[in-house]
């Protein structure tokens, strides 16, 4: 598998504790990756260090040949790592199709020197429009366009969620248990649209996440965290079968899943 | 060397009666995030407490002082309940009706006894002689009630239920709530009790220096240095910031002017706030 | 209408209306006569409202700036300076002293755009203290505490300007920051504002640069308060550290809770209620503080959404009323 993302020696310390402490792995190319552990394993702290919104204490993080650690959140974005909430984030009092629009036009017009020449601003809003009818039909919204988002019920308003994410033209998407709060159909559709991006957009995705019906679905890697370190990481298979990581957190899943 | 324990002693005192404010001001934004702008206002109330119940009619120096005071924070709990107490949650909110009530206030007060200065008498006349350093008594009597005040402070927050209850309010007000703490009823006691420190420092200084409606605006912008310096919420930091303050104003008073001393202090309060907003004790919330 | 969802259209009435007002605030000295009293009130309102205008932008970005009365302050110096001391023209000057305040925001940003809520409000109050205690301390150059007098009026082309010449100077850089924010909070500032306002994490995540935005919103607040502050300091003449302190940027701030801060007309109105009172109850002086603390509170209490909010309830309602037979 091609690395698109190498996370090298990260570490993180709050005050006394290691969050993280010196993880490395691989993620990207083809098959989804699937970062696991229990609670408290750091899985969140990883996620916010990877999307810059967290500064790490030591370590790289390398995206598409890029070192990306000292980036702002927005810059790392913008170079194509997007990102998904664990709890929704969209703007409720506006249509889907707004909700859709304003993202891409975040990314479209990022800076306030964009915002001054007009042929800027007016190409920024053409490039946003088209962003979100794309990203539009690809979570297959198009029926609910004019709706308000903060009407949608919380499993489509999570859809809507990575269809925002896609606005910014990811190559890798990183997604928050996106299965937080949703029901059973909710999470199927929430995996058939995760498989479709993948597969029809190319989009490299990493998740975290504790539903693992969802992980064994769709993940083809798995990465594991356990008290801010690397327990095991490789294909799915194999480290399904780690006697280590069933010991220390699938095994309890498996019986409670 | 003389001169150097003069201005010691001036410094002390002011030290005292800016922590006595300081510890006011910090309580209601620990507890109830709220920029108290008209905090000032409460110590000049007390001021005029002072004047109108020993000037004008003839109580007892101690009697005053502790009705001037409680006067003062009854009016604190009265407008707590009236104007604050819709504003939980919203800091801005709270901070600019704060704006609003110090100008009334000020108003109010100019209309009644006019912005002409007032004096009321010193309570003890002469100075302690030491080798040939002169105490000026009165300056000693404000020390030495500051101090008190201040231990007694201590006491209730530390050993009394409801000092450590309003701590606990402090820390975290839902959790308080949910176990039973009437947390209205804390905020309005401590919003009083905010008001009554203020007072008592004002009736404590209307003696010292002269009495009138603007004297509060002076007082609480050296209130805000410290407790931005000592830490929002912290009240030993309060009392640790006041004598720094007041020892650094001395000195640049002395070797500069008041001008450069009050700015260094905004300066060092800029550096605070962009580089540890929680100030040399604050918490980090 | 799909090709530009980022634009908000006002209804023709309101934009014939503005207009309308517009024209009626430059040409009524010509129509009614030019009282000396009326006119000078009117410069007044004016130049403060366009302070209380640059303070809604802070307001807008969540940031309740404390430090606007000195960068109206640090305007005002600068052009006196300029014209007086450094012998150059006032279109120059003019222009140089917005920049100023537009470079001291520019410079103290990077540092002040990232602290929010009270602490921002905190240390651009100690900000503004700092700025105003140099205009006191620094003599030679400022004056000191006893002003700076002496300050050329304003000149244009040649002339002098009299008395509505300065009126019609004022309500023009009113009327261009209130035309011209109007037209920014229609499009993307406005909705980058109101965005920001409600998640700004999910601002964040499409890869949008939320403090440059901050930053470049304080530059440009900060250049129109140092252009009114220009005009202020060759209309008055005389200018004094007074002006400049906290109080100033409260009023600016009281305006903006008066007339709601969501709604930039709202702020107008709000300044020619607010204004012009100190000269109207100038009888009453005394009492006037006292009034104007009071009517505060009381719309705090009752109004918190201020003038705006209160028209949108009466159109509100009037809607209401109309939509049932």
């Amino acid at each position: 598998m091609s690395a698109v993302l190498q996370v090298r020696n990260l570490s993180r310390a709050f005050g006394g504790i290691r969050a993280v402490d010196g993880v490395s792995f691989e993620a990207g190319g083809d098959g989804i990756t699937g970062l696991i552990g229990p609670n408290g394993a750091g899985k969140t702290t990883m996620f916010n260090l990877i999307t810059g919104t967290t500064r790490a204490s030591a370590g790289e993080v390398v995206f598409r040949g890029e070192r990306i650690e000292r980036l702002s959140a927005p810059a790392i974005a913008r170079k194509g790592l997007g990102r998904t909430f664990q709890m929704t984030h969209v703007f409720p009092g506006l249509s889907v199709l707004d909700n859709l629009y304003r993202a891409a036009l975040f990314r479209q017009l990022p800076s306030p020197w964009s915002l001054v020449r007009p042929a800027t601003v007016r190409q920024g809003r053409r490039q946003a429009l088209a962003q979100a009818e794309q990203a539009l039909a690809m979570i297959g919204m198009e029926s609910l366009a004019s709706d308000d988002a903060g009407a949608l019920a919380y499993g489509q308003q999570k859809i809507l969620g990575v269809g925002m994410a896609l606005t910014t033209q990811p190559s890798m998407l990183l997604m928050d248990e996106p299965a937080a709060g949703l029901n059973a159909v909710e999470t199927d559709a929430m995996s058939a649209l995760i498989e479709r991006v993948h597969h029809s957009a190319g989009v490299s995705i990493v998740l975290v996440e504790h539903d693992m019906n969802m992980v064994m679905r769709l993940c083809s890697h798995l990465v594991v965290l356990v008290n801010g370190r690397l327990l095991a990481s490789g294909p799915a298979a194999t480290v399904r079968d780690n006697p280590q990581v069933i010991d220390a957190y699938l095994g309890a899943d498996l019986e409670n899943a | 060397m003389q001169i150097a324990i003069q201005i010691s002693i001036i410094a002390l005192m002011s030290a005292f009666v800016y922590a006595l404010i300081a510890l006011g001001f910090t309580l209601v934004f620990g507890i109830m995030r709220v920029v108290n702008f008209a905090h000032g206002e409460f110590y000049m109330l007390g001021a005029y407490a002072m004047y109108v119940l020993y000037g004008l009619l003839g109580w007892p120096y101690g009697s005053a002082l502790i009705a001037g005071a409680l006067l003062v924070g009854l009016a604190g709990f009265v407008l707590e309940r009236v104007l604050f107490r819709r504003f939980t949650g919203d800091e801005m909110g709270g901070m600019i009706m704060s704006l609003a009530l110090a100008i009334t206030l000020q108003a109010a007060i100019s209309l009644v006894f006019t912005v002409d200065d007032l004096s009321v008498a010193r309570p003890v006349e002469g100075a302690l002689q030491i080798g040939s350093v002169f105490l000026a008594l009165d300056q000693l009597y404000v020390v030495g009630v500051t101090l008190l005040a201040l231990a007694a402070f201590y006491v209730l927050i530390e050993k009394t239920r409801v000092g450590i209850t309003i701590r606990a309010v402090a820390q975290d007000s839902e959790v308080a709530r949910l176990q039973g703490v009437r947390s209205w009823r804390m905020t309005a006691l401590t919003f009083a009790l905010s008001c009554l420190l203020a007072g008592l420092a004002g009736a404590l200084m209307a003696p010292v220096y002269t009495i009138h409606p603007h004297m509060g605006e002076l007082v609480v912008v050296k209130a805000f240095i410290i407790v931005v310096l000592g830490g929002l919420g912290s009240l030993p930091g309060a009392v640790i910031a006041a004598l720094i303050l007041s020892f650094t104003e001395a000195i640049a008073s002395t070797f500069y002017n008041s001008t450069v001393a009050t700015m260094l202090s905004f300066l060092i309060v800029m550096a605070v706030l962009t580089v540890r907003p929680a100030g040399l004790m604050g918490r980090s919330r | 209408m799909r090709n530009d969802l980022t634009l908000v259209r006002r209804p023709v009435g309101v934009r014939v209306a503005e207009l309308l007002m517009a024209a009626a605030l430059l040409a009524w000295p010509l129509a009614l006569g030019e009282s000396r009293f009326a006119l000078h009130v009117g410069v007044m309102v004016a130049l403060y409202a366009t302070l209380a205008m640059s303070m809604n932008l802070m307001l807008r970005i969540g940031q309740l700036s404390l430090a606007h009365g000195a960068l109206f302050g640090i305007g005002a110096y600068v052009s006196a300076i300029l014209t007086r001391d450094a012998g150059l023209g006032f279109v120059s000057a003019f222009v140089l002293a917005g920049l100023a305040s537009a470079l001291i925001a520019l410079v103290t940003a990077p540092l002040f755009m990232r602290i929010k809520g009270v602490h921002f409000a905190l240390l651009t109050f100690a900000f503004g203290e700092v700025v105003v205690l140099c205009f006191v301390e620094f003599v030679d150059i400022f004056g000191g505490n006893n002003g700076f007098g002496q300050i050329p009026p304003a000149q244009l082309l040649g002339h002098t300007l009299d008395r509505y010449g300065s009126y019609l100077l004022a309500t023009t850089l009113a009327l261009a920051s209130y035309f011209s924010l109007q037209a920014m909070y229609r499009r993307e500032l406005g909705v980058i504002t109101a965005s920001l306002h409600q998640d700004e994490a999910l601002v964040t995540a499409s890869g949008f640069e939320a403090l440059r935005f901050r930053i470049a919103v304080f530059v440009l607040s900060a250049a129109m308060a140092g252009w009114a502050g220009s005009l202020f300091a060759h209309y008055q003449g005389y200018i004094s550290p007074d002006s400049f302190g906290f109080w100033t940027a409260v009023n600016a701030v009281i305006i903006n809770v008066l007339g709601g801060v969501g709604a930039l007309a709202g702020v107008v109105v709000g300044g020619f209620l607010l204004i012009p009172l100190p000269e109207l109850l100038r009888d009453l002086q005394q009492y006037q503080r006292f009034i104007y603390g009071i009517v505060l509170m009381a719309l705090l209490c009752f109004m918190p959404k201020g003038l705006a909010g209160l028209w949108a309830t009466w159109i509100g309602r009037l809607r209401a009323g109309k939509a049932q037979p």
